[in-house]
């Protein structure tokens, strides 16, 4: 297979429609994309449809990707998060806005750096697809609520309580495995 | 939080790789469209020119040997035969010296007489005994007289004896080898004189298809605020009508008015910056020109065995009527529709322009024609101060006309 010295390199031969760069775009991101993926949907089948959309909208647009404004992962990243969060709204996932629950906006942090990415993967999978995909935008990409605000079209509140619920579920069901633990230990 | 993230991508999810690489549609060197309709219309034209110039029947006749010997029958020459040979016992037999020495009558360009004794006996209204005319010996004795009376005629012309015989079983070609040349001449030049006095007008439908180069210059001192390099012509089509009188020595003098509608594509994207996330916005934008224009052009034709060369020079007025405008003042900014209208909407062009076709005319009326034309205007309405936009028109045209 043909290697490409830089991403810049890569793009530039994708842009001149070289199949061999594609596919070696391809290869390189498609793992990421995948379990990028895999947490909005948690179903395999939903997340190859996406990926194939996804990755046919990088091609389609390599052309406007700008690399000073940031790096090639993160921008094929964000198509597929796009492209996963337009298949939830599809699917009847709409995200509603939420009224303000003070309760459950207060929440103390969550240490998932201790945590194996398997396990919380399992977590994540217990949430449901509004709760898990703010979960996602918010703890896992780094977007901040403004932005998941824009792009579910809901307002920042409602973004804020989705998170939260989803936080208070999660701090539950860790608690409930670490104390499984303790107990068998 | 960008560790987390990292972990995730590096889970070793199992999945179906190939399914989804052969799922993805994959963008391909993208041809270019334009030059395959190029392609099938010149395509088109040459099978038309093609067909007209095998199956259309010429306003002059020609002054070629009809071919005979493959349309004439075996039965029928044996049968020929057999009556030549009868014939010529009969002559033996009667053996009258001074129908021996008649001389058979040849057409003067050096076509023999191919009739038949007994035809022509029977237009002379005598028998074959009284002619007694040797088909064998008619070709060798009729030469030196045919050249002695003929200066045109050549020996070159005479057929063999089997051609003769195959000749003879066509009635209605023995009819025209006997008339006279001077008289098949005469009617010929008639036919010319008629052609070209009745035809000198004449009045055709055409059709156009091309591109065009879009021109943005400011005669100002500002930037110029219409890009170029964003706005990307498309296929332009085109109809029109011209009527066309030929002068002296093929030299001819044309008017023509159409319509022509140019596209242009602006195909952009803005980054726009709502809260702390930044949009793009990709445009794809249409920019139509319809235009209408009228020339006057002087042009001289060529002709050719079976087709006619047509060039052709001239000036012409073109309205520029915008029905949609969207461009970009700079990268970031789109130009309010008002403000580019006012810049060249309506504007007026004076257009040099050149044509090169070639034509076919088909019975005693119609012509087809096909050739390229280019434009090059000069902007006339537009204030010094305001940027100009020009159209440069290529294209190539079918045209079908009739004469009258």
């Amino acid at each position: 297979m043909q290697k490409f010295e830089s991403e810049k390199e890569l793009v530039l031969a994708c842009l001149k429609y070289k199949p061999a760069a594609q596919r070696a775009l391809y290869d390189q991101y498609v793992q990421a994309m995948y379990n990028t993926v895999y947490r909005y949907t948690c179903n395999h089948h939903d997340t190859q449809d996406i990926l194939q959309n996804g990755f046919t909208r990088v091609f389609k647009y390599l052309k406007n990707y700008n690399d000073e404004k940031g790096g090639l992962l993160t921008w094929i990243r964000k198509i597929h998060i796009r492209c996963a969060l337009d298949f939830l709204k599809k699917n009847q996932n709409c995200f509603e806005n939420i009224g303000d629950t003070p309760a459950l906006l207060v929440i103390s942090p969550v240490a998932y750096e201790n945590l194996e990415a398997e396990y919380i993967l399992e977590l994540i999978e217990g949430l449901n697809p509004r709760d898990r995909a703010i979960f996602n935008l918010h703890q896992i990409e780094g977007y901040s609520h403004e932005e998941i605000a824009d792009l579910l079209s809901i307002n920042i509140n409602s973004s804020r309580v989705y998170l939260a619920r989803a936080k208070k579920i999660l701090r539950e069901k860790i608690t409930a495995y670490q104390a499984q633990l303790s107990f068998v230990q | 939080m960008k560790n987390l993230s990292d972990k995730f991508d590096r889970l070793p999810q199992e999945f179906d790789r190939e399914a989804i690489w052969e799922g993805i549609k994959k963008p391909k060197r993208q041809s270019n469209y334009s030059f395959y309709l190029w392609g099938i219309f010149l395509c088109i034209s040459s099978a038309a020119l093609f067909f007209l110039f095998n199956h259309s029947n010429n306003i002059i006749p020609k002054h070629e040997e009809p071919s005979t010997t493959k349309q004439v029958k075996a039965p029928e020459i044996k049968t020929l035969f057999k009556a030549q040979e009868e014939e010529q016992n009969a002559l033996v037999e009667s053996s009258s010296p001074q129908k021996s020495d008649d001389a058979p009558a040849v057409v003067p360009s050096g076509r023999t007489n191919k009739k038949s004794g007994a035809e022509k006996n029977a237009i002379a209204g005598t028998s074959p005994g009284e002619t007694g005319i040797d088909l064998f010996e008619k070709i060798t004795r009729a030469e030196p007289q045919d050249k002695a009376n003929h200066p045109k005629a050549h020996p070159g012309t005479f057929l063999s004896k089997d051609t003769e015989y195959e000749i003879e079983a066509l009635p209605s070609l023995s009819i025209y080898l006997n008339s006279s040349e001077e008289k098949t001449w005469s009617i010929q030049n008639e036919k010319i004189t008629v052609e070209r006095k009745g035809t000198r007008q004449s009045l055709a439908f055409r059709a156009t298809i091309g591109t065009h180069f879009s021109d943005f210059s400011s005669s100002g001192k500002e930037e110029p605020a219409l890009r170029n390099d964003l706005e990307k012509p498309q296929l332009d089509f085109g109809l029109s009508f011209r009527y066309e009188y030929i002068l002296r020595q093929n030299f001819m003098l044309s008017a023509s008015a159409g319509y022509h509608l140019y596209k242009d594509k602006i195909a952009t994207a803005q980054i726009r910056k709502s809260g702390n996330q930044f949009e793009r916005v990709d445009y794809k934008l249409y920019n139509h020109y319809h235009v209408f224009s009228g020339q006057v052009e002087l042009g001289k034709r060529f002709y050719q065995r079976a087709f006619f060369w047509d060039v052709q020079g001239g000036v012409g007025l073109k309205f520029h009527q915008v029905s949609e405008l969207n461009y970009f003042v700079s990268e970031k900014e789109l130009a309010s529709m008002e403000q580019v209208k006012n810049a060249y909407q309506n504007s007026a062009d004076v257009f040099f322009t050149t044509q090169a076709a070639i034509g076919k005319h088909f019975g005693n009326r119609y012509f087809i024609r096909t050739g390229s034309q280019i434009n090059a205007g000069i902007d006339l309405t537009s204030p010094q101060a305001v940027n100009r936009h020009r159209i440069i028109p290529i294209n190539i045209f079918v045209e079908l006309g009739m004469r009258f």
